[in-house]
């Protein structure tokens, strides 16, 4: 059914890729509840093969995922804007870091991609489906899946595997492929083995690594992460970063980060600054972390490695490099001398 | 204390009662609520007590949790046999005490009412001592989905069920931590006069309140996220195996009735 289209993207993607959403889309009117929707899938893998053929090691794709269009957003009528007038693009396969303070609007812009508000002006497109479209919202909450702050106020089901399930009862999928995908989504979160468990026997980043499974066996694009990592420990946030590091880089999962550690930030493709509503900086982290101020003017604490950094030069030693990591700042340190 | 919390009174163990499925458990027990009323002589009571002894032994919970049900309801019990004693004038005068008669009727209907109340406990909380809650609520559910015609929200009704099932152990975690934090302030829970202690009582609920109110917010986000949108086509991974056992069981009920019906007098 998909050959034909597959031999197209082969030969030119775009319109292969078009024309397989098109198909995504015809299948989906009429059915109310759909699921199973392998498409995606073929699409991702169809991206890594075009990308190996040429033999370039392309894991974003040239697909646009999501489109935000001169989007405001406000809670209240007379409010202040949450999000003013507001653009962004996401590629298919990006992980795309959200920084901001409290109040910027970055969990706002989350809430918004899913479907979960609605924007007051402008457009939200996910591919093809577009938030303000009553018909389309299941389907966009099935590609678009969300992972909040606390581990324990996300847990709907009585143990592991009724929770991981939750979202595909939701959707109507039957039985056996439910089993199916359990036992495949928390094989991918190295959580096989728990399926009995109940949450108050996990620690928050099994519980947080639950609710990725959870997305996952929806078969999402699009991970969002709503400052899923700021109420863990120190290794649960690194069990958990490594599962979204393993999606996205494997999978080609989507991934957005919503953040204000910018430790955290360091390790996506692009970040975008937020503050109040605004887009105030983007670019891969390197170029955003370039100019320190901009970031402390939005509210944000500077990662370690980065406000040693500036601790130095104000003693008046200054590294030529922005280190971001503490590796990158022992190496500068160790080559100050050398580079006199 | 919170790596072993046992919800409800759930004993784990394998047996043919365990594995039943839970709606043919809730029919049965449904059921023998109401023919209990039905013994009225020795021969129709002996029979249910055998019955009921028989699922006790059956299902393979130690006698001690069987008692441990039976104790709240002893005074009560204990109560109904005194009133029945001196209530009840039928028969002969067993016992003449100047202010008061004790009649051999009073002293039968006493027993039988004993053993009535025994009988019923027994059973019921056989019933939730080899099923999970979990499983009890998917059984009601299924049970009680006729009624959704009559606009019932039996799948709301369900689900309620099973989340507030799912938070008690965090609720229960989460009292503990408010716990010490108040008792580090000085707070005294246990110890002084009674109206201190449930003074000392009011700074828990609030805060427990408040997070209660907050998570169930969180949830309600993170289940429409999830693409909840109430009973209408979902599909469930709990599955309701309805067995040769479980048919068996039915049966064994209505031979049960049949004869309660013919050994009444």
């Amino acid at each position: 059914m998909f050959g034909d289209n597959l031999f197209l993207a082969l030969v030119a993607p775009k319109t292969g890729a078009h024309a397989l959403f098109l198909h995504v889309k015809k299948l989906n009117i009429g059915y109310g509840r759909n699921y199973g929707q392998n498409n995606e899938d073929t699409g991702r893998a169809m991206v890594r093969t075009i990308a190996e053929k040429r033999g370039v090691e392309r894991r974003i794709a040239m697909t646009d995922i999501i489109n935000v269009t001169n989007v405001s957003f406000r809670y209240e009528d007379n409010g202040p804007n949450r999000l003013s007038d507001m653009n962004l693009t996401i590629k298919q396969g990006e992980w795309l870091a959200v920084a901001g303070h409290n109040g910027s609007g970055k969990s706002t812009l989350a809430k918004l991609l899913n479907g979960l508000l609605i924007p007051d002006a402008g457009a939200i497109e996910i591919g093809p489906f577009q938030t303000s479209r009553e018909n389309d919202l299941w389907e966009i909450r099935r590609r678009v899946g969300m992972v909040f702050q606390n581990p324990d106020n996300q847990f709907v089901g009585t143990t592991v595997k009724d929770d991981v399930a939750f979202g595909l009862e939701n959707n109507g999928v039957p039985r056996e492929e439910m089993i199916r995908r359990i036992e495949e989504s928390l094989s991918r979160v190295q959580m096989l083995g728990y399926e009995d468990q109940e949450p108050h026997q996990l620690s928050g980043g099994q519980k947080q690594r639950i609710a990725i499974a959870g997305v996952l066996a929806q078969k999402p694009s699009v991970i969002i992460l709503d400052e899923a990592t700021s109420m863990l420990d120190p290794r649960g946030r690194k069990e958990v970063l490594k599962t979204i590091q393993e999606l996205n880089k494997q999978d080609g999962i989507t991934v957005l980060s919503i953040t204000h550690d910018l430790e955290e930030a360091i390790q996506s493709d692009r970040m975008i600054v937020m503050k109040q509503g605004r887009i105030v900086q983007s670019g891969p982290p390197r170029e955003v972390f370039q100019h320190p101020e901009l970031l402390r003017d939005a509210g944000l604490e500077l990662p370690f490695a980065l406000s040693i950094q500036e601790k130095l030069k104000e003693a008046g030693y200054e590294l030529n490099v922005p280190t971001l990591t503490q590796t990158e700042l022992v190496e500068a340190l160790w080559n100050y001398r050398q580079s006199k | 204390m919170m790596q072993n919390v046992i919800i409800g009174q759930y004993i784990p163990a394998d047996s043919l009662i365990h594995r039943m499925d839970p709606r043919s458990k809730l029919i049965a027990v449904f059921i023998f609520v109401l023919i209990v009323f039905l013994a009225n002589n020795w021969l129709s009571y002996s029979l249910l007590g055998i019955f009921t002894i028989g699922t006790a032994a059956i299902s393979k919970v130690p006698f001690s949790y069987l008692l441990k049900g039976l104790k709240p309801i002893f005074w009560i019990v204990l109560f109904t046999v005194i009133l029945h004693l001196f209530m009840t004038k039928e028969g002969p005068v067993l016992l003449d005490l100047g202010w008061a008669k004790i009649h051999e009727g009073g002293l039968v209907k006493g027993v039988f009412i004993a053993f009535r109340l025994f009988f019923l406990i027994l059973l019921t909380s056989l019933l939730t001592l080899t099923t999970t809650p979990i499983d009890i609520t998917d059984g009601l559910e299924n049970l009680l989905a006729p009624l959704k015609r009559l606009k019932f929200p039996v799948h709301e009704f369900a689900l309620m069920m099973s989340i507030s099932l799912r938070f008690i152990p965090t609720l229960m975690q989460e009292t503990e931590k408010i716990m010490k934090a108040q008792s580090a302030r000085g707070a005294e829970f246990s110890s002084g006069p009674i109206q201190q202690r449930i003074k000392a009582f009011v700074p828990l609920l609030i805060p427990l309140f408040i997070s209660a109110f907050k998570r169930a917010e969180d949830l309600a986000l993170a289940m429409e996220a999830r693409g909840y949108r109430g009973g209408e086509g979902r599909t469930k991974l709990r599955l309701l195996q309805w067995k040769m056992r479980d048919s068996f069981c039915l049966f064994s009920m209505g031979v049960l009735i049949v004869a309660l019906v013919i050994f009444r007098s």
